[in-house]
């Protein structure tokens, strides 16, 4: 039974460690000529860090739960290693910060999946999860803040520590959303009364649906927070889908999203802007499309090969080590490099499905399923906005953008997906 | 619920595959378009990163290097301004900056190993350093010669072809460039135009040193022997003064050329078509010859030998040179335009370098040297590359007999007439003086070409300073202390003369018929076209 000791993970989590070895030590070689005498502990102390996390969750899942999902770990331990690489290249006095917090992600990690009894206990609290995530929302709309000046206020806290709210909203939401669906997927599947020619969903149907497209419009008005309202709409749509297999739910939240978006668009300035500048760039290069311009450029000047690490000019790009991580990559590690974060992230939520479909029928299922909703949307949302695919908007690139709160409730989703992996393989 | 949950991933595993098309799109297809945009901030970081290489005179004075405030390019001799040129990322470059900047920015310096390397490690590249022919002490005296006036001197080594000094005013420094740039734009004395070689002037007598080459070289004029030079020429009803020499009333073709005869010059253009010799006596049997036969035999040798010495011609050099024209419409020259052109007035305008390589091919035995600047380029890696070859030739104008007449005649301007003012005590000098006409109410250019000593010659000068009036009086004196100066520098007491070499430019005359010849046979040569 080497299963037990989950050795296919532990091979694939050299992997990672060795990439970031290897990025490191160029990086030293590109800024000093020189690979830094060991005794300079502080250059290394990030990859340390990360091997000695990468291991010590890697041993409690041997010791507590040997048959949870042996590539969920490697592959957001790859995504991490990109992640804390391109933050030391961007931004070298926040390597630390970012391996902390990747210690707090792991602690996350293993925490949700230690600290939970069980998987079904989180249905039981639904209405308490749902209440807590409006009610984040609803006080960021009040107390907002905006610690580092970006313009919008986003954050919640003070004193130095802030987190977004919007951040553990989506981990709320998926989790409230899998309970509720599950709980009532034949009674939502059934046909709603008909008013004429008209055929109207149940109210369990509706009910939360105006809620969501309240609270994302909200954040769309309120917050000018365009990729969240997207970001959560589109989980709702996604699992409604999932439960119910219901097109026809699917085409009205996203005639309706797409009414909401509209009257957005006529009514607020920020929004027109966002449009404008996703169809047209090039006008504005030098002002107000500046960013996504600046990206592109730097996609472009990667090529194939890429520049190589340290060789690349990211530094133009305004925000890169959290809004346009993918364009450094793409610069220094050509498309190849990009192509294989993109890869990455299919894989990880490949896998996240996979998990899904071999739980136990309802809240299991979508609940892995609405995670792997989460990781894989947002990560196309920004890669999409910046590749000009679909408008910008300010998200985490998940795993590899510098930041704290992104991590934390990232590596809490990982927990909780290889909860249900180990849970289902116990009960199978 | 497996199916859509299947589904759900799949349309998810769609967008991943979009998103890794689209940056195919932009890392691939778009890439070349992305990189030209202007706010591309990549060309000018990596230009920056580049160790440039300096520009040195030929005796190792850095004429420009990165001494300024961090690092900035730094240039140390402002008269050598339109030579050594400047590099800008805001103004772009100029001069030798931009004619070598492959060199100077490292992209062609040292061998391809080196290159490769530098590739592969990133290794900003290290520029190559660049030496001219140029004299950075000779340049100095050159722009004090020329003192305000706006204008050029070029002075060369006929033997080998080497500028030795080229300096057009006015100049400025380009150290300033960034903090002056508006008002030298829009300056009118046209600081940013590089006169000496994009200069264009109408040349005046100096231009008699061509029409006198052909006459002699076609045997279409005495030598010996004087004629009565009194009156006045008309022409189709224009008039041309007898003015030149008023003390004078018997001359020979000698003392025209020496005192500037126009009436002779005009005669002599006229009348290059034949009979020989040109009858230049006041009381030549009428009608002349070009009454009687038209002028389509004159005006094509006439052609023929102002594109021998590089009119119409494309200069092959360092440096873009402007290039000189005869005429806007030479195959329809009138006889009035004829006679105007051949003593240096019409629609003739010229280079100074043009005209300092009329002197260089009259001191160089009829074989006009080709020009250059750029001695040495020397690689960070030791690699030394000479981009030319001392003594090459653009062409053998005229056989070297004529050039010795011509030599002749430019002694005697020197030593009995206008050009008095070029003499140097111990040196023999052969010049020739231009004062030319730029319109009514408007004082002339004043003109000198020359060089010396005429029996060895080492050093070859034009001058020009421009509404400074006559030649004698201004450009000839500025002229003779660059040549003075000249001859007591180092690369004028070299005593071989450096090895000739093929010409450059492949011509019709070497072809078959030789520089005198033209006459006898009748046959022309199409002169090969340049550029």
């Amino acid at each position: 039974m080497l299963a037990r000791f989950r050795l296919a993970e532990l091979g694939l989590l050299a992997f990672p460690v060795a990439f970031l070895g290897v990025g490191l030590a160029l990086l030293a070689l590109v800024e000093q000529g020189a690979v830094a005498s060991p005794a300079e502990l502080r250059a290394w102390g990030p990859l340390l860090l990360f091997a000695g996390l990468m291991l010590a969750v890697h041993f409690a899942l041997v010791a507590r739960w040997p048959a949870a999902d042996q590539l969920v770990l490697p592959l957001v331990a790859a995504l991490s290693a990109v992640g804390l690489l391109m933050v030391t290249r961007l931004e070298p006095s926040l390597a630390w910060r970012q391996g902390l917090w990747l210690a707090v992600g792991s602690a996350a990690l293993l925490g949700t999946m230690f600290l939970l009894p069980r998987v079904d206990w989180l249905a039981r609290y639904k209405y308490t999860w749902a209440a807590l995530g409006c009610g984040l929302v609803l006080t960021t709309f009040v107390f907002g803040v905006d610690p580092n000046g970006s313009g919008d206020r986003l954050w919640l806290g003070a004193r130095g520590v802030y987190f977004q709210p919007s951040e553990v909203f989506k981990v709320l939401l998926v989790v409230f959303l899998a309970s509720y669906l599950a709980e009532r997927r034949e009674v939502l599947a059934l046909v709603g009364r008909r008013i004429g020619p008209v055929r109207l969903p149940p109210p369990p149907y509706w009910l939360p649906l105006a809620v969501i497209w309240l609270l994302s419009l909200g954040l769309l008005v309120i917050q000018r927070d365009l990729g969240a309202a997207m970001l959560i709409f589109g989980i709702f749509l996604g699992m409604l889908y999932a439960a119910t297999a219901r097109v026809d739910y699917v085409a009205g939240g996203l005639l309706l999203f797409a009414l909401g978006a509209a009257f957005a668009y006529e009514a607020f300035a920020h929004v027109r802007d966002r449009v404008a500048i996703w169809l047209d760039p090039w006008p504005q290069a030098q002002d107000r499309a500046y960013q996504l311009v600046q990206g592109l450029i730097a996609l472009g000047a990667g090529g194939v090969l890429g520049a190589g690490l340290g060789f690349g000019y990211p530094e133009y790009i305004p925000a890169v080590h959290t809004d346009f991580v993918i364009a450094a990559v793409g610069e220094e590690l050509g498309l190849l490099g990009s192509l294989a974060v993109v890869a990455l992230y299919l894989l990880l939520v490949y896998r996240g499905f996979r998990i899904a479909l071999r739980a136990p029928e309802g809240f299991h299922q979508l609940l892995a399923a609405g995670l792997s909703t989460v990781l894989g949307l947002q990560a196309l949302i920004i890669l999409g906005g910046s590749t000009r695919v679909i408008p910008l908007t300010g998200i985490t690139l998940p795993f590899i953008s510098y930041g704290g709160s992104s991590l934390l409730v990232n590596y809490a989703m990982v927990g909780l997906l290889l909860r249900i992996s180990a849970e289902t393989a116990r009960s199978a | 619920m497996d199916k859509s949950i299947s589904r759900l991933a799949g349309a998810l595993l769609l967008g991943f595959l979009v998103v890794a098309g689209a940056l195919g799109y932009w890392q691939v297809v778009q890439a070349d378009a992305l990189l030209a945009r202007s706010n591309n901030p990549r060309p000018a970081e990596e230009e920056a990163r580049v160790v440039r290489g300096r520009i040195l005179d030929r005796n190792g004075a850095v004429l420009a290097d990165n001494g300024g405030p961090n690092g900035a390019r730094r240039y140390t001799l402002p008269a050598l301004l339109h030579v050594v040129g400047y590099h800008s990322p805001r103004f772009g470059s100029t001069g030798i900056e931009d004619a070598y900047d492959a060199y100077l920015g490292g992209r062609r310096a040292g061998s391809a190993l080196t290159q490769l390397g530098n590739e592969l490690l990133h290794r900003p590249p290290l520029g190559a350093d660049v030496t001219l022919t140029i004299d950075a002490e000779l340049s100095r005296v050159a722009a004090q010669a020329l003192g305000n006036s706006s204008g050029a001197i070029v002075a060369l080594d006929p033997r080998s072809g080497e500028v030795l000094a080229m300096v057009s005013a006015p100049y400025f420094d380009a150290n300033q460039l960034a903090d002056r740039w508006d008002a030298l734009r829009d300056d009118p004395s046209a600081p940013l135009v590089p006169r000496a070689t994009e200069g264009l002037y109408t040349p005046g007598s100096v231009f008699k040193i061509v029409t006198a080459s052909a006459a002699v070289d076609l045997g279409a004029v005495q030598l010996q022997g004087a004629h009565d030079c009194t009156t006045d020429l008309v022409v189709d009803g224009f008039r041309i003064e007898q003015k030149n020499h008023p003390q004078l009333h018997r001359v020979s073709f000698p003392e025209d050329f020496a005192w500037s005869d126009n009436v002779t010059f005009a005669k002599t253009g006229l009348g290059l078509g034949g009979p020989y010799p040109i009858d230049f006596d006041d009381a030549a049997p009428r009608p002349y010859p070009w009454e009687r036969d038209g002028i389509a035999a004159s005006l094509q040798r006439f052609l023929d030998y102002a594109h021998r010495f590089g009119f119409g011609e494309q200069i092959p050099f360092d440096l873009p040179v402007a290039t000189s024209q005869i005429s806007s419409h030479e195959r329809q020259m009138s006889r009035v335009e004829l006679a105007n052109t051949a003593f240096g007035q019409g629609e003739l305008e010229t280079t100074p370098l043009l005209m300092a390589l009329v002197g260089a091919t009259v001191a160089n035995q009829g074989a006009m040297p080709a020009p250059y600047l750029a001695a040495e380029i020397r690689s960070p890696d030791g690699t030394v590359q000479q981009p030319h070859h001392p003594g090459g030739r653009l062409r053998q104008v005229v056989r070297p007999e004529t050039a010795a007449a011509l030599t002749s005649f430019m002694v005697l301007s020197v030593d009995e007439a206008y050009a008095r003012p070029a003499q140097i005590p111990g040196v023999k000098v052969g010049g020739k003086t231009g004062t030319a006409e730029v319109g009514p109410g408007r004082t002339p250019h004043s003109w000198f070409v020359g060089f010396a000593p005429a029996d060895n010659p080492r050093i070859a000068v034009a001058a020009i300073m421009e509404n400074r009036g006559s030649g004698t009086d201004v450009a000839t004196p500025a002229a003779r202390q660059v040549m003075q100066a000249a001859l007591t520098r180092p690369a004028a007491n070299r005593e071989s003369p450096p090895p000739a070499s093929a010409t450059t430019w492949a011509v019709g005359n070497s072809a078959g018929i030789a520089p005198g010849e033209l006459s006898a046979s009748g046959a022309y040569c199409p002169l090969p076209r340049h550029g």
